[in-house]
């Protein structure tokens, strides 16, 4: 995949904010600001950004608790996602759900469940869909390391080899299931063998080189879109933190930590961008400051949005009558349009997704397409 | 005794098979196992293996026959004159399986706990506690309908299990507080709005009316005689009668009414209505829509004289209807009388009438009637007498409508259909003036009807 | 049109929502070639080809999952399971994947899982259950069960054109008995989610009951008529989720007695959420103790004489109805 100096600039943009939304959300979170617990994934933000932004409009990503480079890289609103943090009444889930528990079909991110691996199945339900409608559209469907012992990884990814359907699985294998090491966890060395049971492309990559990512991803994308059946990518990178902003993780040896904070991904780009010159250290403070100021836009924005309404409390359990979002229509021409509006709000899906601006603007143009 | 093969079942939820074709002949020795018929159902084809050894005695069931699971297909005779085939044995069914009986289970489990109960004292002082806190045992809507109507539960015995008050007992009381004005028919006495005003409180009903049986007994025959106690309604019919003849002075006027074109249309058109609506019509919504032309032009026929000297006029028309029963005349309430049509009047005294006859009144049919039309007319009789059903100011007779000679205009004779109305009312209330000016009106609208008359 | 059985009105159900919406598939284990375990699919691949009628791997959460995913994208598929027994393995999918996903996300699931449930056909305790209470007490799901031919093939249209997920619960035992066949009409008809039916008036007492049993408290009442001179009244729930309460109380209010009849386990239960309703909306319009009669507290056994103590017999009804009105 051939990668602009507009594209670099983009990718290096998204890994920062991802990284700032994180840190800040923490900050929030100590402060006593967010409703609950907060999971956040320093060390992924190469896998994530560079994964997703292999995809292209129309395809879909299935993403996991960790994957908030995901969802930014795909054009999800920042105001969203602090919106989910501070368990706000006009968050994606008015404030039924909170975390990056974020269903946005119009920007193709399928909605996550806190149950690892019950994901993937969904994945081929969507990635069969598109099947049928004669799309090429490709699904990128992620996992932790602890979610590959689940019984639906299994079983999703052997219908979605049977069916010969356009999936790439991610493993983002971070070296812990909470506080499992993956020696308790599995007993091979390369998580992406399993795809040899499944008579699947697989592959295992460094999580942490973000061009490797975007390379390695590039061609699984190409080759799932080419009707060649799911490939199965694993990323190994490192969770740095805990589990949660609430476990302090003294299970991992320090020296395992330290050697893995030296891999930080983001320096390690930075490293290359200035190398090739294309990082000057004016355009890298200006990056910043914008990273600085979609978040500040995000965390106000969200601070000053309504709570939800307790009387509402049992509302929009089940869906009304009359149409249904259909997404990627056979015959419509824009992949992502969607026929309804949200039901619960009368608004059309991505009336909060869409604000913010997740994108980097320079004077430059830099933009993800 | 042969035994018997039967349709196998194929599948779960297979509930028929059909005979592909018989392997074995009538009278062909057939050995255990061995396949004695292709059966085909609608998930598989299969050979049947015979469960025991024998001769194949009997078909009964032809090849492309389709017969349920469990019926009997073939018999095959197991005493079969082969000293070499085993002995008989009955084919074992699902059924008899050596299995403990679950009811033994239980009573064992019962004995042992009362065994372990052993504490005397503990026992008696529960038992005593028992039996000084006893209760009543009544219904949670029988409480409700208790104090909805003001009883007093402890005069009712209750006929439910351990004598508990249920529904019915509250609604027997009820009717039998209700009590008939004449020997046909009874109506309600608990006088009530609509709105639940009480306009008249019954006398409160002696003990005696809860101690008789629902049924005359007879106690003792001797010399000819029979002493018979009547059933609680007889009762309570005869308490009501001699207070209303003591209660409201009674004066009775009768006018007599030419139905010739009500009957002729009735005639015509009685059974395409039936056919039509589902239920019948008769003479008794036209008198019914008369009485209420008439009430609406003299009120006071709608009213009641209190204790304390003052008349209450009701503003709605809810006219008691006698309904015959097997255990006596009830008299179901039919609100707003004068807001149905002829064919909606019809309707309502249909429905009424039957769940009067299957026993189905609420209470709130039996209260809340302003006025009373009865109809012994369809007794035969040509004219009655009838006694206000209090708290009343009148009640309305209609007897039977019957061809008579009449003088018609011009000094005519005609054969004409007639009916005598008799009206009994509260000489407290009316006099003769009002209660002849109200059957006047009440003639005059049944004599309005042409031949065709539009019922809706 | 000549009459059908319970399980061809599924069959023909599931055919004409696919002729008429390309959004209908179905999807499950030996669907296709096979036709399904019981027949209910037979014909489909031939007719709508193995895009639409998917022979799936023995996989009950790949089953349900998927058909989440292809409902968020505006399809409507129809998982079937084997056995509704099997619907354990992929209850993840439903309780926390399908039945949240409109509250917190506002994309509807409009699917169908259905699969041959109850017992009475010597399953044993791997295919003779009825899961409906499970799914009943979670929130998200429409639960529907039908007892006549009629009923299968319009609640599961109905089903099928809901927007949000409805296990449809058919009874085995019902799929072939000759006396539900039934000409059904040749015209599209729904049976409306939500709505029982009166199948039987009566003054005395209201049976609440669903499924089979409906036609085992048929035969009951005929019995009660006859040798009781009980009038009887039999609702058919058809719908538990959501559930008729309109036509329930006003049943009750009008005979004052109620007798719950299931074949599911007593305690939990269906009737147990029924019994509540009515103590608290009509306790003043009872005449006697709300009375269920339901499987023991025990797991679904196999062989026919503890299957026939273990389900609601006509002695039980019997028994249970002439108490309650005796009371």
């Amino acid at each position: 995949m051939r990668l602009e100096r507009a594209n670099l600039l983009q990718i290096y943009y998204l890994m920062r904010l991802t990284r700032a939304m994180e840190d800040r959300t923490r900050t929030l979170f100590l402060q006593g600001r967010v409703a609950g617990g907060v999971y956040t994934a320093q060390g992924h933000e190469a896998t994530t950004v560079g994964a997703a932004w292999t995809l292209g409009d129309g395809d879909f990503i299935v993403p996991q608790h960790r994957d908030l480079g995901m969802h930014l890289t795909r054009g999800c609103s920042p105001r969203a996602v602090m919106t989910q943090w501070l368990a706000r009444g006009n968050s994606p889930a008015l404030g039924r759900d909170g975390q990056i528990h974020i269903g946005d079909m119009h920007h193709g991110i399928v909605p996550m469940i806190s149950m690892l691996g019950e994901s993937l199945p969904v994945a081929c339900g969507v990635a069969l869909t598109m099947k049928m409608r004669k799309r090429s559209t490709v699904v990128m469907a992620s996992m932790g390391d602890g979610a590959t012992s689940t019984g639906p990884f299994h079983e999703a990814l052997n219908f979605a080899s049977v069916q010969k359907l356009p999936i790439v699985f991610v493993i983002e294998n971070n070296g812990y299931a909470y506080s499992t090491p993956t020696y308790q966890e599995f007993a091979i060395a390369d998580l992406s063998d399993r795809a040899v049971a499944y008579g699947i492309l697989g592959e295992s990559v460094d999580g942490n080189d973000v061009l490797k990512v975007v390379e390695t991803f590039g061609r699984a994308v190409e080759y799932v879109r080419g009707d060649k059946g799911p490939a199965l990518i694993e990323c190994k990178t490192f969770r740095v933190r805990g589990h949660s902003e609430a476990d302090k993780a003294d299970y991992v040896p320090p020296e395992l930590r330290e050697e893995w904070l030296a891999k930080d991904p983001i320096p390690r780009f930075e490293e290359y961008l200035t190398r090739e010159q294309i990082l000057t250290s004016a355009l890298k403070a200006e990056i910043a400051e914008q990273v600085k100021a979609v978040v500040e836009d995000a965390v106000n924005f969200a601070e000053q949005s309504p709570a939800p309404d307790p009387a509402t409390v049992a509302n929009y359990v089940f869906a009304p009558e009359g149409p249904i979002a259909i997404i990627g229509e056979t015959g419509a021409e824009d992949q992502r349009y969607i026929n309804a509006l949200d039901h619960r709000t009368g608004k059309p899906f991505n009336t909060m997704t869409d604000t913010g601006k997740p994108e980097f603007v320079v004077t430059e143009e830099v933009g993800r397409r | 005794m042969p035994t018997s093969i039967k349709m196998p079942r194929l599948g779960e939820s297979v509930a028929e098979g059909t005979i592909g074709s018989w392997l074995k002949n009538e009278g062909d020795w057939v050995e255990r196992d061995e396949s004695l018929a292709e059966i085909i159902t609608d998930k598989i084809n299969a050979e049947l293996p015979s469960p025991v050894a024998g001769r194949l005695a009997k078909i009964l069931v032809k090849v492309d026959e389709t017969v349920p699971v469990g019926a009997d297909i073939a018999l095959i005779e197991e005493n079969a004159d082969v000293s070499a085939s085993p002995p008989a044995e009955p084919v074992p069914g699902p059924d008899v399986a050596p299995i403990e009986n679950p009811d033994r289970a239980n009573v064992m489990v019962r004995e042992n706990m009362s065994v372990s109960d052993g504490n005397s004292s503990k026992a008696s002082t529960r038992a005593s506690s028992v039996h000084v806190e006893e209760r009543q045992r009544i219904s949670p809507l029988a409480r409700r309908l208790a104090r909805e109507h003001d009883i007093d539960l402890n005069s009712i015995a209750g006929t439910g299990i351990g004598g508990r008050v249920r529904k019915e007992d509250i609604l027997a009381y009820v009717e039998q507080r209700q009590v008939p004005v004449g020997p046909q028919f009874t109506a309600p006495v608990v006088g009530m709005t609509r709105t639940g005003k009480t306009i008249f409180t019954p006398a409160p009903v002696g003990s005696q009316f809860v101690a008789p049986p629902s049924t005359p007994s007879t106690t003792f025959e001797e010399d000819g005689i029979e002493v018979v106690t009547p059933s609680r309604m007889r009762l309570a019919i005869a308490e009501h009668m001699v207070r209303s003849k003591r209660t409201s002075p009674h004066a009775t006027t009768v006018v007599e009414v030419d139905m010739t074109n009500i009957a002729k249309w009735l005639e015509k058109n009685k059974e395409d209505f039936k056919k039509r609506e589902g239920y019948s019509i008769s003479y008794v919504p036209f008198v019914m829509k008369a009485v209420c032309e008439g009430i609406r032009k003299f009120p006071y026929m709608n009213s009641s004289w209190t204790e304390d000297n003052k008349i209450i006029v009701k503003k709605h028309i809810n006219l008691g209807m006698a309904v015959a029963t097997d255990v006596g005349l009830v008299v179901p309430t039919l609100y707003d009388t004068d807001q149905y049509t002829l064919a909606g009047l019809a309707k309502q005294i249909s429905t009424i009438a039957q769940r009067t006859r299957a026993n189905k009144l609420t209470i709130q049919d039996m209260q809340g009637s302003t006025f009373v039309v009865n109809n012994p007319g369809t007794f035969g009789t040509i004219l009655s007498v009838p006694i206000i059903n209090q708290p009343h100011a009148g009640i309305l007779s209609m007897d039977a409508v019957v061809k008579r000679p009449v003088v018609i205009e011009d000094d005519a004779i005609a054969v004409r259909y007639m009916m005598y109305l008799s009206l009994s009312f509260d000489h407290r209330i009316l006099d003769g003036a009002g209660a002849g000016g109200f059957l006047q009106t009440v003639r005059t609208k049944l004599q309005s009807y042409s031949r065709e008359i539009d019922v809706y | 049109m000549s009459a059908v059985t319970y399980l061809e009105a599924i069959g023909q159900a599931i055919r004409e929502e696919m002729q008429r919406d390309e959004a209908v598939f179905l999807l499950g284990e030996d669907v296709g070639t096979y036709g399904g375990a019981f027949k209910v699919s037979a014909g489909l691949l031939e007719e709508f080809g193995s895009e639409r009628v998917i022979d799936t791997p023995m996989a009950e959460d790949a089953i349900i999952g998927s058909a989440v995913g292809a409902a968020l994208m505006g399809m409507r598929p129809i998982a079937e399971m084997q056995f509704i027994d099997f619907i354990t393995c992929g209850f993840d999918q439903i309780i926390n994947m399908a039945n949240k996903m409109y509250w917190r996300t506002g994309m509807p699931v409009p699917m169908v899982i259905r699969g041959p449930s109850g017992g009475g056909v010597k399953g044993g305790p791997f295919h003779s259950a009825s899961p409906e209470a499970w799914f009943f007490h979670a929130p998200g799901i429409k639960v529907v069960v039908p007892s006549t031919t009629y009923d299968a093939k319009g609640l599961l249209k109905a089903a099928i054109r809901d927007n949000n997920p409805v296990l449809y619960l058919e009874h085995k035992l019902l799929y072939r008995l000759p006396e539900l066949r039934e000409e059904l009409p040749t015209e599209d008809y729904v049976v409306p989610i939500g709505k029982a039916i009166t199948r039987r008036e009566g003054e005395d007492m209201t049976v609440l009951t669903y499924g089979a049993m409906v036609h085992q408290c048929l035969k009951a009442a005929q019995t009660l008529e006859q040798e009781d001179d009980l009038q009887v009244e039999i609702i058919d729930l058809r719908s538990l989720a959501p559930l008729d309460k309109e036509s329930i109380l006003e049943s009750v209010k009008h005979t004052n007695k109620v007798l719950i009849v299931h074949e599911d386990t007593l305690t939990g239960g269906i009737g147990a959420e029924l019994a509540a309703i009515l103590a608290e909306d009509l306790f003043e319009y009872l005449d006697g103790p709300i009375t269920r009669v339901a499987a023991p507290d025990a797991p679904f056994p196999y062989a026919p004489p503890l299957e026939a103590a273990y389900l609601p017999s006509m002695e039980k009804i019997l028994a249970a109805a002439r108490k309650l009105a005796a009371y």
